[in-house]
């Protein structure tokens, strides 16, 4: 009973405020109905224009952008083996250790010749 | 865009153009910011979906606006809270007796057959919305005066179904007690 009672008092209240609602979007002055259709009307014209960025070049930007990183993240990969060798080659010919090994190549060189001989 | 679609997306904004601005001005309290907001809206409507059905367009251009009134809500909160610091006493004193009813902007003309009762109540009514929190105005206004159901009003808004039954609720109380107030002054 109590319920029926409150749902319907708040029946009245929300047809209230709807009302109000509705009579204060009947009265709106002219000044703003007029805004109101200039607004809607630069829309519309806006509308016509060509976008600037439509989704077909975004999409077509999109994808040259992946396909450019693809590549480069691909030719980055592919060259380390290079990179690396002139890396050793250089560290070959600067280290003291290798300086040492070529001046002892005699001494290699002789003990290749032992291990052939027996 | 053909001439037809034109025109079916002019109907379209002129049928929802006055409450776009009424739902508007009630959040920011500002004839100017919400003629903006709708303006805004109708731009991205026009722009983006155009090319959608029409049966589309109630609930996109609805999602937009909920979106642009919560974009400038928090804009003005951002630069409330960051000027703040700038106001001075005097100004303090100012606001201590500013009443939002009577600084409110005259945007409504009324017939001249109105009653003078209904003028009072249309008046405190649309007051009690705009002092409603944002959410709760939000989810009021869809509900109730768009007619949405909790699903349609939960997707303009970008939030769960429960929390707009949450704040639906917690609007019509407020409502409910602000003109029962009225009714017994």
């Amino acid at each position: 009973m109590n319920d029926k009672y409150d749902s319907d008092v708040n029946e009245v209240h929300l047809k209230s405020v709807i009302d109000s609602l509705d009579n204060s979007i009947e009265h709106l002055d002219a000044n703003t109905l007029s805004r109101l259709n200039q607004a809607r009307h630069r829309a519309l014209d806006q509308a016509g224009k060509p976008r600037l960025f439509n989704s077909q070049w975004l999409k077509a930007g999109a994808f040259a952008v992946l396909l450019v990183t693809v590549i480069n993240g691909w030719l980055f990969i592919s060259t380390p083996d290079i990179q690396q060798m002139d890396t050793d080659a250089f560290e070959l010919v600067v280290t003291n250790e290798d300086f040492e090994l070529l001046q002892d190549l005699d001494f290699v060189a002789w003990m290749i010749e032992q291990e052939h001989a027996s | 865009m053909t001439l037809e679609n034109r025109q079916a997306l002019n109907r379209f904004l002129a049928s929802v153009e006055r409450r776009a601005f009424r739902m508007a001005e009630l959040a920011t309290s500002s004839p100017d910011h919400a003629m903006d907001i709708v303006q805004d809206a109708m731009l991205a409507l026009v722009k983006n979906y155009s090319h959608k059905s029409e049966a589309d367009w109630g609930p996109l251009f609805h999602r937009i606006m909920q979106s642009k009134i919560r974009d400038w809500y928090r804009r003005s909160r951002t630069r409330n809270s960051v000027f703040s610091w700038l106001r001075t006493a005097h100004d303090d004193d100012e606001n201590d007796s500013y009443d939002p009813i009577q600084q409110a902007a005259d945007i409504v003309s009324l017939a001249p057959d109105s009653s003078a009762n209904n003028e009072q109540l249309m008046a405190v009514t649309l007051q009690a919305i705009r002092q409603l929190p944002l959410r709760q105005q939000q989810a009021f206004l869809l509900r109730a005066w768009e007619g949405f159901d909790v699903r349609e009003t939960a997707k303009a808004m970008g939030c769960s179904q429960g929390s707009v039954k949450t704040h639906y609720s917690r609007a019509t109380r407020a409502l409910k007690q602000t003109l029962e107030a009225y009714s017994h002054e």
